[in-house]
């Protein structure tokens, strides 16, 4: 079975159609009225493979760019706005704290005093874009970033980590929760992160050192017939009609050399759009640290760290 | 909005009209199980309810005027307990307003977005994994994943072809010459090129300029390996609407002498093309030509330059071609010339490491000896079958009708019928006694001919009713199915030879599998499992098995030989291609003095065709083609314009010097394009 017939089969299983596999690459699709003025209809009859198409002729082919396949897509981001995941961890208590604690502040040496451990719940919520970059070409990709809610910072580790986070969808642990939960701030912050990521790429696009090459190209390459075709125009004994046959040869040149000019310029251009597509928000429980550093000018001052369960990381509060 | 030590708690109002509102897991859990009563805090207001815990709700006098001032269904929420008081604070409101939205394009889906997540109002978990898989058919990715590698159909493309379509598309920009050497794929890279582009919107016009016998092949080729549906330039619908086709069709293939002439290329050259393609370029060396001009003139976008011999006289031609791109790139004409052509010397570069580096700008070659394919040789046998006496006699009397008839316009039978009656029957008699039925009953042939036919189809009875062990050519074939001993594909152009085959070899004891074009796809399935997990011989006609993975045998027969060379190499194709382990074996079948005798002689003894790498026989060939006249028609012309058997082999003695003279200049403009071009042009990783 191809990707998208499976992908095909898992959308529509998703809208709670009732889906009879037929054949080979063929497939039956009873849907719900409430979808009708989607599709055009409750009975869906696909067809995945083009041979098989061609010998079943009442089936709607299901390929790049086909009907039934940009409603899919389109209906499949409408759909997903926005889950919760709630992260479920193999541990939640941190065995020798006061041991990896020194080892995260690197105070090896140092003595080190728990005065209190709490655990709490914090926000990290992934932001899904499309991004566009139109030029002569236009390339569409998918930018994700990941917001540390409680320091209102991207975290590019937990970002890195997604694929590795267990997750249900209920609560799991009752803690209380120590975040932010301005997601239109949060939104503020990723969108400078998609805005780096943006420029970066655009950057990439745009080639500067290939725009100058050509440019480059083009104004050598018309020079040169300008200069060549002013040589032959000063040669002694032509007739007025070649020398303006010649003049209007440089005109030409002059003209097409601009023509092409702007032609690299529009070409290399890149207009980008950024399209918000949806936002998961995990809730991870975290486990705040009170400590005291023993020996050091009797200091009583009280510190604080976090672990975060689902990185297995130490962290300072910002 | 920062929340410390708080939770999100759920609002469920439903019975606030029977003054009460129910808890939910979160607020249950944060008022001791003792308090029979519960302070509650909104926004400093304080009011004190009863707690219910057996029906589960809070409830009190006045309680859903209090609650107004909650505006959604969940709400912050912190527990007091030296008060006993329950702070409920309302969650965030977002401004459709706010200039971030405006920062996105369509804004009104970042803003349900942002308000959903505001509200805590989540969405289903499955819709966000539906989304994550939606992705990989939802955008136009960079040209670092190719988007066209799942729409094509019965092949797949090589590394190295996927490296050549991304450096063009990436690099290049989609103007290149493409000159790997024959049989690598130009083509298929051509044409993955350019779905790139129409699968991501960039390519709508798209004309495919190519020589006149090239033509019906990418046709084809388009459809079948890529489901794109261009329309040529000679099809009768085109030809109908005139001048106007060419901007009304956006897909258009054309011969180059077609679109060169005066009243096509000034409407063409009114149109802008978001694609040319020009394959065999080399015809478009010269830049004093109407084919270069038109094609300089061509308003296009992206250009694509196909060609394995791009110099084949002189560096002035490469200098052509490449300016054809990218005009500058090699400079003016006299600037290349002072630069990089030593003085008097029309072929020997100077400064090449220069002009290497600007030919890389534009050029990628691809060789067979860079590739990660391993090929294996080929071995061609004919065998010679003696035709029984009613056999030759069968042959000669339809032969002879064939050349009395072909050159008569009057006698109502069409040249292409007795062409196509000559054809069927070097296949077997079976093949051609349909033909012949269908001439008996033909009102409009002669009473003399119908009669002729009638004896005709009288002697096939007559070969028809042996028993098939005395069929000679089916007895060769025996010998061989039996002296190689393992898996092997007998190919024939006709069903009736089929069903001849197949009766005759299973009276033999053989296990046989068949494969047809008027097969459906799940039957050709099934017939290619069965050969290859069982049955010794697979009888199949060329039609509709390219895609199939036939490897796993490395022997055809030609119980018939097609008259056209391209349909001999597709056949050696089915099994001499990417993932054959073994040396492959081709057999013919010779019957002495017939066409197909002649056939073999100019294509095996004169140019050791079979022998040749795939795609060579084209490059040979494409010459002669370009008289447009195939070399079936060639052939046919021969066979029926010949007074006599000394004038025949005259003929295809001149016809047969003439391929020789093709295939030596091609050697020569091979080593030619080698020793400039050397290894340095694969396309490669970035």
């Amino acid at each position: 079975m191809s990707n998208l017939q499976q992908f095909v089969i898992k959308f529509f299983t998703t809208l709670g159609a009732a889906i009879e596999e037929v054949d080979y690459a063929l497939i039956h699709v009873l849907i719900d009225d409430e979808f009708k003025n989607i599709f055009g209809k409750t009975e869906l009859k696909l067809c995945f493979d083009y041979e098989v198409y061609l010998e079943n002729p009442k089936y709607e082919l299901v390929t790049f760019g086909s009907f039934i396949l940009d409603k899919i897509i389109d209906l499949s981001i409408k759909l997903s706005n926005t889950s919760i995941r709630y992260a479920v961890v193999d541990n939640l208590n941190v065995a020798e704290p006061e041991k990896k604690i020194k080892k995260f502040l690197n105070l090896d040496r140092t003595n080190l005093e728990i005065i209190d451990e709490k655990k709490f719940i914090n926000y990290f919520v992934k932001y899904s874009f499309k991004v566009t970059y139109a030029s002569d070409n236009t390339i569409e990709e998918f930018e994700d970033a990941v917001i540390d809610m409680k320091s209102m910072s991207i975290s590019n580790k937990f970002y890195d980590n997604l694929n590795s986070v267990f997750y249900e969808s209920k609560p799991q642990y009752d803690y209380p929760l120590n975040s932010n939960i301005d997601f239109l701030m949060a939104l503020k912050e990723v969108l400078k992160e998609i805005d780096r990521i943006k420029e970066l790429k655009t950057e990439q696009l745009g080639n500067i050192a290939i725009i100058n090459k050509e440019e480059e190209r083009i104004n050598l390459y018309y020079d040169s017939l300008k200069i060549e075709a002013e040589k032959r125009m000063n040669r002694k004994n032509l007739s007025e009609e070649k020398v303006n046959d010649y003049k209007h040869k440089i005109e030409i040149y002059n003209m097409e050399k601009q023509r092409q000019l702007n032609e690299i310029t529009e070409k290399y251009k890149i207009k980008t759009n950024v399209f918000l597509q949806n936002a998961v928000v995990y809730a991870v429980p975290m486990i705040v640290f009170k400590y005291k550093i023993l020996g050091r000018n009797n200091s009583n001052e009280e510190c604080t760290c976090f672990y975060n369960t689902v990185l297995k990381d130490f962290g300072r509060f910002i | 909005m920062k929340i410390t030590n708080g939770y999100i708690c759920e609002i469920d109002k439903s019975l606030i009209d029977l003054g009460a509102i129910e808890m939910d897991e979160i607020v249950k859990g944060l008022i001791p199980t003792n308090m029979s009563e519960i302070n509650i805090n909104i926004e400093d207001n304080l009011k004190t309810f009863k707690i219910d815990r057996n029906e589960n709700i809070i409830t009190g006098r006045g309680i859903k005027g209090f609650l107004k001032n909650i505006k959604n269904t969940k709400a912050i929420v912190k527990y007091d307990e030296h008060k006993n008081e329950l702070l409920l604070k309302n969650l965030d409101e977002i401004s459709k307003e706010d200039e971030t939205f405006n920062m996105l394009k369509d804004s009104s889906k970042a803003y349900e977005v942002i308000k959903d997540l505001a509200e805590f109002k989540f969405g289903e978990e499955r819709w966000i994994q539906i989304y994550e898989l939606a992705k990989d058919f939802a955008t136009i990715p960079s040209f670092d994943k190719l988007l066209s590698q799942n729409h094509l159909r019965e092949m797949e493309l090589f590394e190295y072809q996927i490296r050549t379509v991304k450096e063009v598309l990436k690099r290049f920009r989609g103007r290149a010459l493409l000159c790997d050497e024959v049989g690598l794929g130009k083509t298929i890279e051509a044409c993955t090129i350019m779905m790139e582009y129409i699968i991501r919107g960039l390519a709508r016009k798209i004309l495919i300029i190519v020589p006149p016998s090239l033509v019906e092949q990418w046709s084809n080729e388009l459809k079948r390996k890529f489901n794109q549906d261009f329309i040529t330039s000679d099809d009768p619908e085109f030809k109908k609407m005139g001048d106007k086709a060419w901007e009304h069709y956006p897909k258009v293939i054309s011969s180059i002498n077609l679109a060169k002439r005066k009243q096509n290329s000034e409407n063409i050259l009114k149109i802008h093309y978001d694609l040319v393609i020009v394959d065999e370029a080399h015809h478009l060396k010269n830049r004093k030509t109407v084919a270069w001009e038109f094609v300089n003139k061509l308003d296009k976008n992206a250009i694509l330059l196909l060609t394995a011999t791009p110099i084949q006289n002189n560096l002035e031609e490469l200098y052509n071609l490449i300016t054809l791109l990218k005009p500058g790139q090699l400079n003016t004409y006299s600037e290349f010339k002072k630069n990089f052509v030593k003085s008097g010397e029309l072929m020997e570069p100077k400064n090449v490491e220069k002009l290497r580096t600007l030919i890389s700008d534009v050029m990628i070659r691809n060789k067979r000896s860079d590739v990660d394919i391993k090929f294996t040789k080929r071995y061609a046998k004919t065998l010679e079958v003696k035709l029984s006496d009613i056999e030759k006699k069968f042959y000669d009397s339809i032969s002879n009708f064939v050349k009395e008839n072909y050159n008569d316009k009057q006698n109502g039978i069409s040249k292409f019928t007795l062409k196509i009656m000559q054809a069927e029957l070097g296949s077997s008699v079976y093949a051609v006694i349909p033909t012949l039925e269908k001439l008996s009953t033909n009102d409009s042939i002669s009473i003399e001919n119908r009669k002729n036919i009638c004896g005709f189809m009288e002697i096939a009875k007559e070969i028809g009713d042996k028993r098939y062990e005395e069929n000679t050519k089916g007895k060769t074939l025996l010998k061989i199915i039996n002296d190689f001993n393992d898996k092997i594909i007998v190919f024939t152009k006709y069903k009736p030879t089929i069903g001849f085959l197949e009766k005759l070899l299973k009276e033999n004891g053989y296990k046989i599998a068949v494969f047809h074009g008027g097969m459906t796809r799940k039957e050709k399935e099934v017939q290619i499992n069965h050969f290859r997990n069982e049955a010794q011989i697979l009888i199949s006609t060329e039609a509709g098995g390219e895609g199939r993975n036939l490897q796993f045998c490395n022997g055809i027969i030609n119980y018939d030989l097609p008259w056209n060379p391209m349909a001999i190499e597709q056949r050696i194709g089915r099994i001499h291609r990417v993932g054959q382990e073994r040396d492959v074996h081709i057999f013919n079948l010779e019957a002495k003095d017939t066409i197909e005798a002649y056939i073999l002689e100019l294509l095996d003894k004169k140019i050791n065709m079979f022998e040749l790498v795939v795609g060579e026989v084209d490059m040979i060939l494409g010459d002669l083609n370009e008289e447009e006249q195939g070399f079936d028609d060639l052939i046919m012309n021969i066979w029926t314009n010949a007074e006599d058997e000394n004038e025949l082999k005259n003929k295809i003695d001149e016809l047969g010097d003439k391929l020789l003279d093709m295939k030596n200049q091609y050697t020569k403009i091979k080593n030619v394009d080698e020793k400039i071009f050397g290894n340095l042009f694969e396309a490669r990783e970035e």
